[in-house]
């Protein structure tokens, strides 16, 4: 039985330690999830909570021969999804009509500088842009798993992704070079 | 650098994906501690349920013993009033419904009620309601005409507080040493006599205020005697309210540790013509003096984040000094949660009565604190560290890697100048609970606690991350469970809440020293 195995088993025991030693060994990663579909960090915070305890309790659920970092991601990914249409504040926006950048609430967090800046653009895109670019570039959905996700179809999912990504390309652009640098790394 | 070395960032190739998709996989924040409290919560709320049981019970207990210190106010000022007032109604009827033996139960339960006291000092002057009242009014007019009286025993007993221009009322507690045993028994056995004649003038029902002034002198020179005598025999009457000669309250005296309120009545009911032999064993005025103690504590230290729910936290995460992630896709080692740890308060302290309930304290703890964490090797080696928190780089002579290898006990040094109020909640002694409440200023004086750079994923030793000066809430709810005259013993649980963040940095949320446990107090009086 390997560390991770034996890990999960502890946790599905219930054991505090164990759970604890899951969480640390993933919070950050996860946050970061989180931080992208949400605008500011405490709502990222809220996703975390909510999702750690959907780990713990259904944890008997996982699958040993799965990566357990990737099932804990798209429990991430769904409970941010769920945050996203149960909060008004968010579900508002969701129509996938607004181009302008969305104000974000910079709690300046402590993270990667050079991601820090690619995913602040992000979490400027609206939230419906911003839902799609994350699942599509990031964690790689097809349109098609998009449009189950959010109850769209595959064709504005597929539209909505080409216009955030355009207009994230056009930020990347507006920034200066050093942003530039940055995201493509000094050659 | 010219664009066309890259993809353009528009182009359908996928790069523009591939690196948005690497970015993101590689980024890491990391959360408050607050969201691993609530996960904590909901995952295991059987545990946070006996805590707020707890709580409950505290609250509980709180409120009753408020509860009882209002419905039974401290005697000290109202009973005199009552006693005034009602007198005259309560004599005939505790006359007939108050045996001796009564009496001696509840002066055996070493704090009699003062109804049952008035109802004594009465009972013991008549068996005749009118030949009674016909005595307390002659006696009211012989002393309005004898204010020369008053006056010898003002000047007799000049701290004496009067605290209504008719009626000079002291409140007694009479305490006797447990000495060798033969002082008491040769008192007992003189005021089983003054006992025996008293009720054998009360049998002949000849109650008259000359027999009454005869008794209180021989319970007076008995007193005198058996003090002078015996050093250690030290009778302490701090205030004396004594309508008449108490017999029965004298013999109670000697229970030994019995400490007895009393509240009999006016004092200037009756000639004071005796009052300067009784000058070298009674206190005639309240003496709040320095006393001095020793304290011991045993208990639970842990950190905490500052909110409510993480005071009851058993662990916390690891103090970061510098936690700023390095870059490229690394998989960083996870710090080992910092476990509660024994912890232990020694100290001496001074205390001055301010009042009846109230007192202050003031002294010198040492604390030890203790924490524990999973630590992995020690490394005997010098390592440079880089982060916001040095100015430059800081090296490092030894530090210990991450893993399970072994338990690593942190222990902190402090010295602690706590200055606390403690408030008597209860009216009387059988119920003796205080509540104490203050603060300390404490010093770190030393520590090997270790602090965890993530930048390294290594732990090391660094006492200037730490904000050295503390600046504590305490509270504490002692029992007195022994006194006598010259110590007294209590003990309790004790709370101690560190209102200054204890790590000097900001990289993480704020780190509170808790400490929970067993207060065990002794206080020295002077003789």
């Amino acid at each position: 039985m390997t560390d991770s195995q034996k890990l999960v088993k502890d946790c599905i025991k219930g054991r505090r330690e164990a759970q604890w030693q899951l969480y640390h060994q993933f919070a950050g990663k996860m946050l970061a999830v989180c931080y992208r579909y949400t605008k500011s960090i405490i709502d990222a915070e809220d996703v975390l909570q909510e999702g750690f305890v959907k780990v713990f309790t259904h944890l008997n659920q996982y699958n040993a021969e799965g990566e357990l970092g990737a099932w804990i991601r798209r429990i991430m990914v769904n409970t941010a999804i769920n945050y996203l249409k149960k909060n008004s504040r968010y579900q508002a926006e969701l129509s996938f009509s607004d181009l302008q950048m969305h104000p974000v609430y910079f709690e300046n967090p402590e993270l990667h500088m050079q991601a820090k800046e690619l995913a602040d653009l992000i979490r400027q895109l609206p939230p419906g842009f911003q839902t799609i670019f994350n699942l599509h570039a990031v964690e790689g959905y097809t349109h098609v798993e998009i449009g189950q996700m959010l109850g769209i179809n595959e064709g504005t999912s597929r539209s909505q992704y080409s216009r955030a990504r355009a207009l994230l390309i056009s930020w990347i652009k507006k920034n200066d070079i050093d942003s530039k640098i940055e995201f493509y790394g000094r050659p | 650098m010219a664009d066309h070395e890259f993809p353009p960032l528009d182009s359908g190739t996928g790069g523009f994906e591939k690196r948005v998709h690497q970015k993101m996989t590689d980024m890491e924040l990391i959360p408050s501690d607050a969201v691993w409290e609530k996960v904590d919560q909901r995952l295991h709320p059987q545990n946070n349920n006996r805590r707020w049981f707890i709580w409950l019970l505290f609250l509980l207990a709180a409120l009753g013993t408020g509860g009882y210190m209002f419905w039974n106010p401290d005697t000290s000022s109202d009973i005199s009033k009552t006693q005034m007032v009602s007198k005259n109604k309560s004599y005939s009827t505790e006359k007939e419904k108050n045996p001796l033996s009564s009496e001696k139960k509840e002066i055996r339960r070493g704090t009699p009620s003062s109804q049952t006291l008035e109802s004594r000092s009465l009972n013991s002057t008549s068996n005749e309601k009118e030949n009674n009242t016909s005595n307390i009014e002659k006696t009211k007019s012989s002393l309005s005409a004898k204010s020369p009286q008053k006056s010898i025993y003002k000047s007799n007993a000049a701290s004496v507080t009067n605290k209504s221009p008719d009626s000079v009322r002291l409140k007694s507690i009479v305490s006797v040493a447990k000495g060798s045993g033969k002082p008491i028994g040769e008192v007992s056995r003189k005021v089983e006599k003054i006992n025996s004649d008293k009720e054998d003038n009360d049998k002949k029902n000849l109650p008259t205020t000359g027999q009454e002034l005869d008794l209180q002198k021989r319970v007076v020179e008995t007193i005198d005697t058996v003090a002078a005598e015996k050093d250690n025999a030290r009778i302490e009457i701090e205030s004396v309210s004594t309508r008449e000669p108490e017999l029965s309250f004298v013999k109670s005296m000697l229970i030994p540790g019995s400490v007895i309120n009393t509240s009999l009545g006016l004092i200037n009911e009756y000639p004071l013509t005796n009052m300067s032999n009784i000058q070298s064993v009674i206190q005639l005025k309240p003496s709040y003096r320095l006393s001095w103690g020793l304290i011991l504590m045993g208990g639970k230290s842990t950190v905490s984040s500052g909110s409510i729910n993480s005071l009851f936290q058993n662990s916390s995460a690891a103090f970061y000094s510098n936690n700023a992630l390095p870059a490229g896709n690394v998989n960083l080692p996870v710090p080992s949660a910092l476990k509660a740890g024994p912890a232990l308060k020694a100290g001496v302290f001074v205390k001055r009565q301010l009042n009846a309930r109230l007192s202050i304290s003031a002294g010198l703890n040492y604390n030890l604190f203790t924490l524990s964490n999973q630590v992995g090797k020690k490394v005997d080696s010098s390592i440079t560290l880089r982060g916001a928190l040095f100015a430059d780089q800081k090296a490092i002579e030894e530090f210990f890697q991450t893993g399970n290898a072994q338990k690593y006990v942190s222990r902190y040094h402090f010295i602690e100048l706590p200055v606390l109020l403690n408030a008597k909640l209860t009216a009387n002694d059988r119920i003796p609970v205080s509540l104490d409440l203050g603060f300390s200023l404490s010093r770190l004086v030393s520590s090997n606690a270790l602090h965890y750079d993530a930048n390294s994923g290594i732990y090391y030793n660094d006492n200037d991350l730490f904000n050295k000066t503390q600046f504590n809430l305490l509270a504490g709810l002692p029992i007195k469970f022994f006194t006598a005259n010259k110590l007294s013993f209590d003990a309790g649980p004790y709370f101690q809440y560190g209102l200054t963040n204890l790590l000097s940095n900001q990289q993480t949320s704020s780190k509170h020293f808790i400490f929970l446990g067993i207060k065990a107090g002794i206080l020295l009086k002077k003789k």
